[in-house]
């Protein structure tokens, strides 16, 4: 009896043996993928047709900014576009979409196409509501769980916490960054 | 593990129908806040589908770039395949059909009216996400379920899919990922939301289906449920009950599964005050078990992703999922459980569970696999008889800081057993377990028990136990002849005369099974240049690519024809209109393969087609377009095989008259009511918008065969004139003068109909003195069967006794050669259902082709049976 711990294959295949929606991100990917990272507090929204879909756009008050494109420097507004809405009475839901609460602060891993539209990336893999602790600390709330994963030989790992304060993640994109370089 | 408890007083059968169904996970919506609760589903409207088919389409701008290998023919033939799979469902009324490419969402695209389901492929897919569905219904719809609407109609679906596949996420076509994605989608597009029980339509950690066997007995209910055929429920059965959770009282969004030793796994979501009904269930004993949904995961948004069920203002009723999961009989131990019994047409009543409040679930997901030397297999299959170390893990639970969680055990439902004492620690959030597979004849999927002493969790498709080792494609020699058609020769192992092949998402025809083990199939029809990817798929769910990985994936780069091309030689779109259209191919397959049109509009319907025996191919097709269709370019596209040609805007939707004049097609024999109408006799058509005194006016078929129009008040009926062959014709209306624009229409006439011209049984001819016998041989002698060029075999023969068709004969006809020139010997067995009498009216039918009646005496059961 084995017990499998020769183990080759990569992360994907497990992914793309299952069958699936979502491809999971991990926090490095997130730093590496997305165009900017942002701490914004949700100050509205607006529907509107965008090619075949209605996107839901939430207008944000960027309050910080970790990773930085010069659309979303600190102090300014922005628009996040999010699939699903109603507009002109009828309603587009779009499976996986995230909804933002106006008045709410995020932060937000943010991805923006060639198209230019900005969304947060992968759905509300790059979304957390943010609270501060006893410490006054500003921390990042992710409600969801995490998948099993395997390393990259194929082996398994366990889950990955995303339990981590707003400056400890700016340390971690700092790092992150640097080492790209 | 001991016999399954049964609890009796559950199982009591209640024949009345449930008032307290709950949804499967379907849209939901209540009508109400308070009980009592009766879902109101999201789904497509039939009644406003052509044939019950709602229509898919794909965008013209098509994906780039792509993976090596992959190629959009690859791309569109995958996604073709990956629809048809809702199609196989025999319990469920709906069906898609591929429309076309589409300019979908571009500024030219005039707005449909009618339902539809749109592919498109987008740069604005963010990372971390391959395709996203969306559905569409009116906010009034929604409204109206406050008042009884028994349905919200979807108006529209849109699978999303990246366009760059290359990066930051690969993905083929050719990898059976990205077929059993579209296929899950499709299933989005049609009303499914996510379940729990390993169907293509769980969530990605627990899914377990494959490109063999896509659809679990969950997803079938699921779909049937939405679209029922006649007499569904009659043949499914259904257990009603209440999930309390205590200090909670009744709980919303119970995840309550049926699992059945067999591994038939259906599931329901309870109604906010507790009650449920699993529906659509296939007769059988189950365990029954009750659950929270999981938590979301990363980039879920709800527990399990599911939408939850809204009132008719739109206000959700969240999920509950502070609770334990326990099997009927309260609990977390599998050989404890009790089991109910599901009968056909009936609901098992008063299931009841007393579920426990707690956190949450101590185990949310888990995931199963084996390794094929040291690649991870999920949901392995396990060959009969074998032993394997599974491992599992999840999210949390499993393992904890030293060693497994405490109290943790592990059954199954099915046919396998845990080898004791093997239960370990792999890796962290990782345990193992040796399993002993059975012996079976089909692949059984088994659920896999993790029991804890406050709670337990279980896969309902963890693993499945299969006869035979997975088929294998380990060479490929083909030749192919001057006309394009190939003949593929695959070598390799566990391969049969009941393995499917499919070469991309087309399936080859298996032409023989050879002694060496290798397999002879006729290949889908492509062009030159063209490189297929061929899989084997046994019919126990394992496919030839289970176990390939990174290795070589056996294709077929096809040497000819070149060149394909198509042009419409007519067409003519008008609003509120039927008209034929008619488009010529060059080095096509349009007139040996079958083809579907698409004219990328769910505003325009394309009826029969006629492939014509054409060099480089041709096809006619009638086309009937909505009054409210908009002016407009539409893309024609058409499909056979492997070739899918389009002319981006080859036709335009014309400004709507509204004093149109139209033949409406199909056109029917006045004799037999079926679409075909032999010459002398009489076809009827269905008209719309024409006066009422039809003098002077003419009809022509086939260009050259007048007819004299009779009109019956929207009917037009006309005798198709001598000399018209056999085949599509076209019908031509023409006004005194000309003058008004009709339409030209496509009609089927047929060879002249089969004739009977004798009848015997063993002791000679029928007579009334030698009567045929209830369940006695009778030998029919038939004359022109074979004349058929509607496209109907032999194998679609059938006899009609005294009116009735569906059940007279007791097993297929035999069909042999007579002595004479052009008959056939028809022997069958009647049946005790059969009419009897001294002369009772029998016909055969093939296709569209019924005789005249041929009287045959029949003697009475009773007499029968005393002979």
């Amino acid at each position: 009896m084995r017990s499998g711990f020769v183990l080759l294959a990569s992360l994907a295949l497990i992914g793309s043996a299952e069958g699936t929606t979502l491809q999971k991100l991990s926090l490095e990917d997130m730093i590496r993928q997305s165009t900017a990272i942002v701490r914004a507090q949700v100050t509205g929204s607006r529907t509107a047709q965008r090619g075949a879909n209605i996107y839901t756009y939430y207008r944000l008050h960027v309050i910080e900014t970790a990773k930085l494109s010069p659309a979303e420097a600190r102090g300014s507004d922005i628009e996040v576009g999010v699939p699903g809405g109603t507009l002109n009475g009828l309603h587009q839901m779009a499976i996986g979409s995230p909804e933002l609460v106006k008045g709410s602060e995020y932060v937000i891993f943010l991805w923006t196409g060639k198209s230019g539209l900005t969304q947060v990336i992968g759905l509300s893999q790059g979304l957390f509501l943010t609270s501060k602790d006893s410490a006054g600390q500003i921390r990042l709330n992710r409600p969801a769980a995490d998948e099993p994963m395997l390393d990259q030989q194929g082996r398994p790992v366990p889950a990955e916490a995303l339990n981590l304060t707003w400056s400890d993640l700016r340390s971690r994109i700092h790092r992150e960054l640097e080492a790209r370089k | 593990m001991g016999a399954p408890r049964r609890i009796l007083l559950l199982t009591a059968v209640l024949a009345a129908a449930s008032s307290v169904a709950s949804g499967y996970a379907h849209w939901v919506f209540f009508a109400n806040r308070s009980a009592p609760f009766t879902p109101v589903p999201a789904s497509f409207n039939l009644a406003s589908l052509n044939n019950n088919t709602v229509p898919f389409f794909i965008s013209d701008q098509t994906p780039a770039p792509l993976m090596p290998g992959d190629s959009v023919a690859n791309i569109v033939s995958q996604i073709q395949a990956a629809a048809a799979v809702w199609n196989t469902i025999p319990t469920s009324a709906i069906r898609v059909a591929f429309g076309g490419y589409a300019a979908i969402g571009q500024p030219q695209t005039a707005p449909q009216a009618a339902p539809g389901i749109d592919v498109i492929f987008s740069d604005e897919v963010t990372p971390g996400l391959l395709a996203q569905t969306s559905l569409s219904w009116q906010q009034s719809d929604v409204n109206a379920v406050a008042a009884g609407a028994t349905f919200v109609p979807i108006r529209r679906s849109t699978i999303m899919l990246r366009k760059n596949l290359t990066t930051p996420n690969p993905l083929a076509s050719y990898d059976d990922l990205f077929f059993m994605m579209v296929a899950h989608e499709f299933g989005h597009a049609l009303g499914l939301q996510h379940t729990l029980t390993s169907a293509v339509m769980a969530t990605q950690y627990t899914s377990a289906t494959t490109k063999s066997a896509p659809l679990s007995a969950d997803d079938i209910a699921g779909l049937s449920l939405l679209y029922p055929t006649q007499g569904y429920s009659q043949g499914a059965g259904s257990i009603q009950g209440t999930v309390n959770v205590a200090g909670l009282g009744g709980v919303n969004m119970a995840n309550v599964v049926a699992v059945a030793q067999n591994g038939t796994a259906v599931s329901t979501l309870s109604n906010p005050d507790g009650t449920f009904q699993i529906q659509g269930v296939p007769p059988g004993q189950y365990y029954v078990y009750a659950g929270p949904l999981p938590p979301p995961q990363r980039g879920e948004t709800t527990p399990d992703n599911i939408v939850p069920p809204q009132d008719s203002q739109g206000n959700p009723f969240p999920a509950q999922t502070t609770f334990d999961t326990e099997f009927l009989g309260g609990t977390h131990n599998l050989a404890q459980a009790a089991t109910v019994t599901v009968s056909a047409g009936a609901v098992t009543g008063g299931v009841a569970f007393n579920l426990q409040k707690t956190a949450g679930p101590a185990i949310t997901y888990i995931s199963v696999f084996d390794y094929v030397g040291s690649n991870p297999v999920p949901s392995p299959p396990l060959v009969a008889g074998s032993q394997q170390a599974l491992v599992f893990g999840g999210p949390a639970g499993i393992t904890g800081k030293n060693g497994l969680m405490p109290g943790l055990s592990v059954a199954v439902i099915g046919a396998a057993s845990i080898e004791p004492n093997t239960l370990g620690v792999d890796a962290p959030g990782f345990a193992y377990v040796g399993v002993q597979a059975g012996q079976v004849s089909a692949a059984q999927p088994v659920a896999l028990v993790l029991s804890l002493p406050n709670d337990m969790y279980v896969l309902p498709y963890a693993f499945s136990v299969v006869p035979n080792p997975p088929p294998a494609i380990t060479g490929v020699t083909s030749a192919t002849d001057g006309s394009g058609s190939t003949t593929v020769t695959l070598q390799g192992t566990n391969l049969n005369a009941t393995t499917g092949v499919v070469f991309d998402g087309a399936a080859a025809t298996v032409l023989s099974a050879n002694s060496d083990g290798s397999l002879t199939v006729a290949a889908p029809q492509a062009s030159a240049g063209y490189t297929a990817y061929i899989e084997a798929l046994s019919n126990d769910g394992q496919t030839s690519w289970q176990n390939l990985y990174t290795g070589p994936r056996p294709t077929l780069t096809y040497p000819a024809p070149q060149n394909p091309s198509i042009t419409v030689n007519y067409g003519l779109l008008l609003p509120g209109a039927t008209s034929m259209l008619d488009i010529i191919g060059i080095n096509t397959c349009l007139s040996t393969a079958p083809v579907t049109i698409g004219l990328g509009s769910s505003d325009i319907t394309v009826g029969r087609i006629w492939p014509l025996s054409y060099p480089g191919g041709r096809v006619l097709a009638n086309v009937s377009v909505s009054p409210q269709a908009q002016p407009g370019p539409v893309d024609v596209t058409v499909s056979c095989g492997l070739q899918t040609l389009t002319i981006p805007g080859g036709l335009q939707v014309q400004v709507a008259n509204p004093n149109q004049m139209t033949m409406i097609p199909p056109v029917y024999d006045q004799a037999t009511g079926l679409a075909g109408t032999p010459v002398g006799g009489v076809a009827v058509i269905s008209t719309a918008g024409l006066p009422s005194n039809l003098a002077g006016w003419t009809v022509t078929l086939d260009f050259g065969f007048p007819a004299t129009p009779q009109v019956n008040g929207n009917l037009l009926s006309i005798q198709v004139p001598p000399g018209v062959p056999a085949g599509a014709a076209i019908v031509e209306l023409t006004p005194p003068g000309g003058g008004a624009l009709i339409p030209a229409v496509v009609m089927q006439v047929d060879a002249p109909d089969p004739i009977i011209t004798g009848a015997a049984n063993g002791a000679g001819p029928i007579s009334a003195s030698n009567p045929a016998q209830i369940g006695g041989a009778v030998t029919l002698a038939v004359s022109g069967l074979t004349q058929s060029t509607t496209g109907a075999g032999l194998a679609n023969a059938q006899i009609t006794v005294g009116g009735l068709t569906s059940g007279v004969v007791e097993s297929p006809l035999t069909i042999t050669l007579g002595s004479a020139p052009d008959s056939y010997l028809i022997q069958f067995t009647l049946s005790a259902i059969t009419p009897s009498g001294p002369s009772v009216p029998v016909q055969v039918g093939i296709g569209t082709r019924v005789s005249a009646p041929f009287n045959l005496a029949i003697a009475p059961a009773s007499l029968s049976t005393r002979r």
